[in-house]
C-alpha cells in the first residue's frame, strides 16, 4: 500500500532533490519525493492531503538526551523557564523561591498521606539571584514528609529537615564538602554531588537508578518526542540493566511507540573488556525502534560544577581543576577494544583538557587499531578550541555540541567559570563546520528541554538567557543548524543511511511543522509550532497524544 | 551514636596498575578468621583470585573464611550502607577506590554513614611508574592528591627496580613519598595494612597458626605511658611527620583517671574512652628505614618512654 502525502513544502535535506510537494510512503519507508505526477508512477496509491498546509522535514534526531526526563515529570516542576510536559501542558516558570514553595504546597495538599515523599525537579537558583533554598523554606511546606528538589544540573538537591532525618544527616559534626552547614552546625539542606545526595535521595524518590527510565517514563518521553518533532532519540548514558533493557524492548515494540530509541551503555563500574563484550551481546536485541550496541564514556565532570578538567589557565574564578571520571588508561583501553570490535564510543568531555585527553587516547588507539569510519564522537565538548577541532578532523571524529547550554548557562560562564574569551568560543559550531568535523547539536534533556528547533535557534543566534549574543563569530546559518538536527546527528549514530533526510529507501520519519524554518526570522525559529510526527509511516498528532 | 558496632573502613587508593587488587587478595589470604568485606569499583577479570571464591552472583562474591566482595559500580555509598546492614557484620571493610578517585573525597563520603568510619587511607604506588605519573600532564595532580591524603603509602613493585639508587634518592627527598614503605607484590602484613594485631587474629582463630614476627622492614616496640597522659595531645604527638611512625595502638590512663584507647596511623589518630580494664601501654611500629629512636624518644618523652 502506497500513500502519497501532499504538503505546503517538503524540505528533504537531500541535496539532490532538496524540495518537494509530495512524498510517497510504502511499508514505513520513503518511496520517493517530488510532485504528484512523478510519484504516481509507482502505481496504486492513496492521496492524503492532511498535511497540505504543513511544512515537512525529516524527523529530528536528538543525539544527546536521556529518557529519564519522562520519569521526572511525575514530580513537581520547579524550573525557572516555561516548559511543556509530555501531556502538552505548559508549566510556567517559577521565578522566585516563594513561587517554588507555593507550588510545592499545592502538591503537598494533593498527597494522600502525611509521610509520603514530595519531590521536585529543575530548580536553578542562578536565575533567582543565587538565593539559596534552605531546609527551613521547605519545612514551610511540610515537616512530616520528606521533600527533595533536584536542581537543573542534576548535581545538587535541596531537602527539608524530615528528609535529612531519614537520611541520618540531621546532626552536627558533619565534615563534607558537599554538605554546607548552618550557624548551628546542622546541614542547610543543600546537598552537592552524588555522594552527599545518596543517603537522603533514596527517601525522596531520587536514587542512582534515576538515570534509568521505567516503562511509564519511556511512554511519557515518547510523547515529548512527538511534541518536538523528534523521531530518533538517544538515551545517552543508560545503565542498561536487564530490567531496563526489558522495559525498553517492551515499550518500543508497542505498535504506537512514536520514536526510535538509541540507548548507549555507560562505561562505569565494569572493565573496558566487559563493557565491550556486554554491548556486543546486547546488539542482537536491537529492533526497528530500539538500537543497542554503543558505549558512552565520561571523561570529566561539568563546567558549572567546577568538576570539568581544564587546561591552563583553569577556572576563571581560581577554582581548582576538576576530576577525571575515567582514567586516561581506561579510556585508552576502551577505545582500543571498541575499535577492534567495531563498537562505537561516544565520550563526554566538558573541559578542554578532557577533550585533549580523549583526542590523545584515540590517536594512540588508532595507531594500533586503524578503523575506517569509526565515527567516535565527542559529546558536549564545550570548550574545544580550533586546534582541537582540527585534530578531531584528522582523527575522523564527530562532535555533538551543547548549543542549549550556551543559552542557559552562557552568562554564568562569561562572568564566573571560564571568563569572556573561552565563554565566547564555547560550543564552537562554526569552527566545527569550517573544520569539516561532522557535527550535531543537542539538548541533554532533561538538563535542558528536548526541542531540536530550540537547539537550532541557540546555535543560530547564540543568545544567552539574559538576551546577550555571546560569541557571534560562532553562530551558524539556519541551513547548517537544520542539518545538525537531522543528518548531522544521524551521522554521529551511524544512522545517516536510515534517517536524517527524506530519500528513497529511508525510514518514513517526518517532523510535521506549522511553519518553514528556512523562511522565518532566525529569532522565531524556536517558536515554530510542531504539529506532530510520522515515524516509520505511522502518524502521531501531538494534540491527540 | 547507638551502641551498634561501628565498622572500620580502609580506603585503598592508587592509580591503575599500582597493585591495589593484589593488595586486597593478599589481605584475604592473611585474614585468618577475620571477616573482611571488600568493596571494589568493578569486578574485573582479576578482581579476586579464583581459588578464594566460594560463590558468586552479579554483585557479590562469597569468599573463604566468611569474607565477601561486592562491586559498587556507580553507587559506592549505597553498597557501603548495605554492607553495614548485613546480618553477619564484617569486622573490617576494605574499599578499593577507582584509579582516579580522590581518597579524601571518599573519606568524607564514608563519614556520612554512621555505621562505619575511615580507619585509614592506604595509597599504593608503582615504583617503576610513579615518577612518570607525577610528570604526566593528565594524571599528575590526581596521583599527587592520592598520596598526599594517604596515611600509609606502599611503594610497590620494588623488585622491578632492584637497587636503583636514583629512585631511592628521589623518594627520600620527596616530601610525601619519603614515608612510603617499600614492598613487592603488594605484600604487607595485616597489622600494618589494616592495623589489626596478631592478638586480634589469634583470639579469633586458634585452629590456624598465626604467622610470627615482622618482615625485617619494621621495628616494633612497647611504649610505657606515664601515669597521667592527655590522650589527645599524645595521639597528636604520635602523628608528627618527622618521626616516621607507621602505626601505634594501645591504652593510656588519662588525667581524669579514665582509660583511653589511643591509635595512630600516618597523620591520623583516634582516641576513645574505654570501660575495659586495660593496662597502660602501646605498641609502636615504624620502619627501619627511618629509625631514629633518639628523636622519637625525645619527642614523646613528656608522655612516657619505651620499655627497655
Amino acid at each position: 500500500m502506497t500513500t502519497i502525502y501532499s504538503a505546503k513544502k517538503i524540505i528533504t535535506m537531500n541535496p539532490a532533490r532538496p524540495f518537494a510537494t509530495h512524498l510517497a510512503v510504502r511499508e514505513g519507508k520513503i518511496l520517493g519525493t517530488g510532485n504528484l505526477e512523478e510519484l504516481e508512477k509507482w502505481g496504486d496509491y492513496q492521496l492524503d492531503n492532511s498535511f497540505k498546509e504543513k511544512v515537512i522535514m525529516p524527523g529530528f534526531v536528538e543525539g544527546h538526551a536521556h529518557t529519564m526526563e519522562g520519569t521526572l515529570w511525575r514530580y513537581v516542576y520547579c524550573g525557572y523557564f516555561d516548559r511543556t510536559d509530555p501531556d502538552g501542558k505548559t508549566w510556567s516558570g517559577a521565578k522566585t523561591i516563594d513561587e517554588v514553595i507555593g507550588r510545592l504546597k499545592k502538591a503537598d495538599k494533593e498527597l494522600a498521606t502525611s509521610d509520603e515523599a514530595l519531590s521536585g525537579w529543575q530548580l536553578d537558583p542562578i536565575y533567582m539571584d543565587n538565593k539559596r533554598l534552605s531546609r527551613a523554606d521547605l519545612d514551610r511546606v511540610s515537616k512530616t514528609r520528606p521533600i527533595g528538589i533536584l536542581h537543573a544540573s542534576g548535581h545538587i538537591m535541596n531537602v527539608n529537615t524530615k528528609a535529612l532525618e531519614l537520611g541520618g544527616l540531621m546532626k552536627t559534626g558533619i565534615n563534607h564538602q558537599g554538605i554546607p552547614l548552618d550557624k548551628n552546625g546542622y546541614p542547610t539542606g543543600e546537598l552537592y554531588g552524588p555522594d552527599a545526595m545518596t543517603p537522603v535521595g533514596v527517601h525522596v524518590g531520587f536514587n542512582r537508578s534515576l538515570t534509568d527510565s521505567d516503562e511509564a517514563g519511556l511512554i511519557a518521553f515518547g510523547k515529548l518526542c512527538v511534541r518536538t518533532g523528534v523521531t530518533t532519540v538517544t538515551d545517552l548514558a543508560a545503565r542498561l540493566t536487564d530490567d531496563g533493557v526489558d522495559a525498553m524492548i517492551k515499550i518500543t515494540n508497542k505498535q504506537n511507540y512514536p520514536a526510535c530509541v538509541v540507548a548507549l551503555k555507560v562505561f562505569l563500574g565494569a572493565t573496558a573488556k566487559e563493557t565491550v563484550e556486554f554491548v556486543q551481546g546486547l546488539k542482537e536485541k536491537s529492533s526497528e525502534r530500539l538500537r543497542l550496541g554503543r558505549i558512552k564514556a565520561v571523561a570529566d565532570g561539568s563546567i558549572q560544577g567546577f568538576s570539568a578538567r581544564m587546561r591552563w589557565p583553569g577556572y576563571h574564578n581560581g577554582a581548582p581543576n576538576g576530576l577525571w571520571y575515567t582514567a586516561p588508561d581506561q579510556l585508552s583501553d576502551l577505545y582500543k577494544l571498541a575499535l577492534e570490535a567495531g563498537v562505537q564510543v561516544h565520550t563526554h568531555t566538558n573541559g578542554d583538557e578532557a577533550t585533549e585527553m580523549a583526542l590523545d587516547m584515540l590517536e594512540g588507539a588508532l595507531k594500533d587499531h586503524a578503523s575506517p569510519d569509526h565515527r567516535f564522537t565527542l559529546q558536549h565538548c564545550q570548550l574545544a578550541d580550533a586546534a582541537q577541532f582540527r585534530r578531531m578532523k584528522k582523527l575522523d571524529m564527530c562532535v555533538n555540541l551543547f548549543a542549549n547550554h550556551h543559552y542557559y548557562w552562557g552568562d554564568e560562564h562569561y562572568r564566573l567559570t571560564v571568563g569572556p574569551d573561552r565563554a565566547s568560543r564555547m560550543n564552537a559550531c562554526r569552527t566545527a563546520l569550517k573544520t569539516k568535523v561532522p557535527m550535531a547539536i543537542h539538548s541533554d534533556a532533561p538538563v535542558t528541554p528536548l526541542g531540536p528547533l530550540f537547539t537550532a535557534w541557540c546555535a543560530v543566534t547564540r543568545r544567552t538567557a539574559s538576551g546577550r549574543i555571546q560569541g557571534e563569530e560562532e553562530t551558524v546559518t539556519i541551513e547548517d543548524a537544520m542539518h545538525a538536527i537531522t543528518l548531522g546527528a544521524a551521522y554521529t549514530l551511524h544512522m545517516d543511511d536510515e534517517v536524517g533526510s527524506l530519500e528513497t529507501g529511508k525510514r518514513a520519519d517526518l517532523a510535521i511543522l506549522e511553519e518553514d524554518p528556512f523562511q522565518v526570522d532566525p529569532d522565531e525559529l524556536r517558536n515554530i509550532k510542531v504539529w506532530g510526527t510520522m515515524q516509520q509511516g505511522r502518524i502521531f498528532d501531538a494534540k491527540l497524544l | 551514636m547507638t551502641s551498634s558496632i561501628v565498622i572500620p573502613v580502609t580506603i585503598v587508593s592508587g592509580y591503575l596498575g599500582a597493585g591495589k587488587t593484589t593488595l586486597v587478595n593478599n589481605a584475604l589470604r592473611k585474614a585468618n578468621g577475620l571477616k573482611l568485606a571488600i568493596l571494589v569499583n568493578e569486578f574485573g577479570n582479576l578482581a579476586i583470585d579464583e581459588d578464594l571464591i566460594i560463590a558468586q552472583d552479579d554483585n557479590m562474591i562469597s569468599l573463604a573464611g566468611g569474607c565477601i566482595c561486592c562491586s559498587y559500580g556507580n553507587d559506592m555509598l549505597l553498597a557501603l550502607k548495605e554492607l553495614t546492614a548485613l546480618d553477619s557484620k564484617p569486622d573490617h571493610i576494605i574499599l578499593e577506590a577507582s584509579g582516579v578517585a580522590i581518597p579524601s573525597a571518599i573519606e568524607s563520603s564514608v563519614s556520612l554513614i554512621n555505621e562505619c568510619y575511615t580507619e585509614s587511607i592506604v595509597s599504593i604506588i608503582d615504583c617503576e611508574q610513579i615518577q612518570e605519573q607525577l610528570n604526566d600532564k593528565y594524571i599528575a595532580d590526581t596521583v599527587l592528591s592520592q598520596i598526599e591524603s594517604a596515611d600509609l603509602i606502599l611503594a610497590n613493585k620494588a623488585d622491578l627496580i632492584k637497587n636503583d639508587t636514583s629512585f631511592y634518592n628521589w623518594k627520600e627527598n620527596h616530601n610525601v613519598l619519603n614515608k612510603a614503605i617499600i614492598v613487592s607484590h603488594s605484600d604487607i602484613d595485616l597489622d600494618i595494612f589494616l592495623g589489626i594485631t596478631r592478638q586480634d587474629l589469634a583470639s579469633r582463630t586458634s585452629a590456624r597458626k598465626v604467622e610470627e614476627g615482622h618482615t625485617n622492614k619494621f621495628w616494633s616496640k612497647v611504649f610505657v605511658p606515664s601515669l597521667s597522659v592527655d590522650p589527645i595531645k599524645f595521639s597528636h604527638a604520635l602523628t608528627q611527620k618527622n618521626l616516621f611512625l607507621v602505626r601505634a595502638k594501645g591504652h593510656v590512663l588519662g588525667p581524669d583517671d579514665k582509660i583511653y584507647e589511643v591509635q595512630s596511623v600516618g597523620h591520623r589518630s583516634y582516641v576513645e574512652q574505654t570501660e575495659k580494664e586495660k593496662l597502660p601501654g602501646l605498641v609502636i611500629i615504624g620502619t627501619k628505614d627511618h629509625m631514629n629512636f633518639d628523636l622519637i624518644s625525645q619527642s614523646l618523652k613528656e608522655f612516657g618512654s619505651f620499655s627497655a
